[in-house]
């Protein structure tokens, strides 16, 4: 069995097996991918907190499967091992940032999360022009402020505004938040976001 | 996209600016203004249709913490819980520097 984490892409075999109503947008996107997203929510006897993506912003919409009803499972990572960017939509700003960005991150356990991850794990035109490149990092050691800044503007100069999240098991925190904090930053939690001193601190 | 207006009778000023929060997807921006008039709401957010959802969730806030400011809020599709832990960020920050 396989573990299952946020920002993890699933894919289920019918729509039938998202629980609750779905509105007219999610009927019509979802059977082109059939792949939700794993929100950052406990599971409770094995049903899945997921999320289901829909063209605008504003179309997100909640709801769990059951593991059982799980067909495959995509990790953020997975799609940086496989170097999916090689094959997508280069014309997109920031598709076309990923070949430069994997350089940077090279040695780093790094995924591709949001609509780019979705769009290279599924096929689907998900990003658009103006997507955000939303990264995922799980982080070995910390980072100083000045360093996590150094790291941003490495990763900010492809005309793209990329952030990175510190994935720390079931927690996350925005690199960029850390970088300008002058107090406490916001760590979402299994639970819900809390506000910390020291996100490093596990 | 969507602006929503809220006004607020509060009296507690504050002194100096303050901005919390990131622009990224699911998160929000939020910044207080010292104001000399009534406290005053501008948000902008990308989810349409969750004008009574804010207007409770800042009612309950300002209930509990009558401040008067001028309050931007540049929103990402956040949850209610983000907002909550964004307005009480920026009354920590406001505390801290007094």
């Amino acid at each position: 069995m396989v573990e299952i984490n946020p920002h993890d892409l699933l894919k289920i075999r019918s729509i039938k097996d998202l629980t609750g109503n779905l509105p007219d947008w999610a009927l019509k996107m979802f059977p082109e991918s059939m792949t939700v997203v794993v929100r950052r929510s406990p599971i409770v006897d094995d049903k899945i907190p997921v999320g289901i993506r829909g063209m605008k912003r504003e179309q997100r919409l909640a709801s769990f499967v059951n593991r059982a009803d799980i067909v495959r499972v995509t990790t953020p990572y997975e799609l940086v091992q496989k170097q999916l960017w090689k094959t997508a939509r280069q014309d997109l700003p920031a598709i076309n940032a990923l070949p430069a960005v994997s350089e940077i991150l090279k040695n780093y356990r790094w995924g591709i999360s949001g609509s780019v991850g979705f769009e290279l794990a599924t096929a689907t035109h998900t990003a658009k022009m103006s997507s955000d490149l939303d990264l995922v990092w799980q982080a070995e050691n910390p980072l100083s402020q000045n360093e996590a800044k150094e790291l941003l503007k490495r990763l900010n100069q492809f005309g793209v505004h990329a952030d990175l999240q510190v994935i720390q098991g079931g927690n996350g925190f925005s690199l960029e938040e850390y970088s300008q904090s002058k107090s406490t930053i916001m760590m979402k939690t299994l639970t819900g976001p809390i506000l910390v001193e020291n996100p490093w601190n596990k | 996209m969507e602006k929503l207006h809220f006004n607020f009778d509060t009296t507690d000023a504050i002194k100096k600016p303050v901005h919390v929060g990131v622009v990224a997807s699911g998160d929000l921006e939020v910044i207080f203004r010292p104001t000399d008039k009534k406290t005053e709401v501008n948000i902008v957010t990308g989810s349409d249709g969750f004008k009574e959802v804010w207007s409770n969730v800042l009612k309950r806030f300002f209930d509990r913490y009558p401040i008067q400011a001028n309050i931007e809020i540049n929103d990402f599709g956040s949850t209610p819980g983000v907002v909550n832990l964004r307005l009480t960020q920026a009354l920590e920050a406001l505390n801290d520097e007094k």
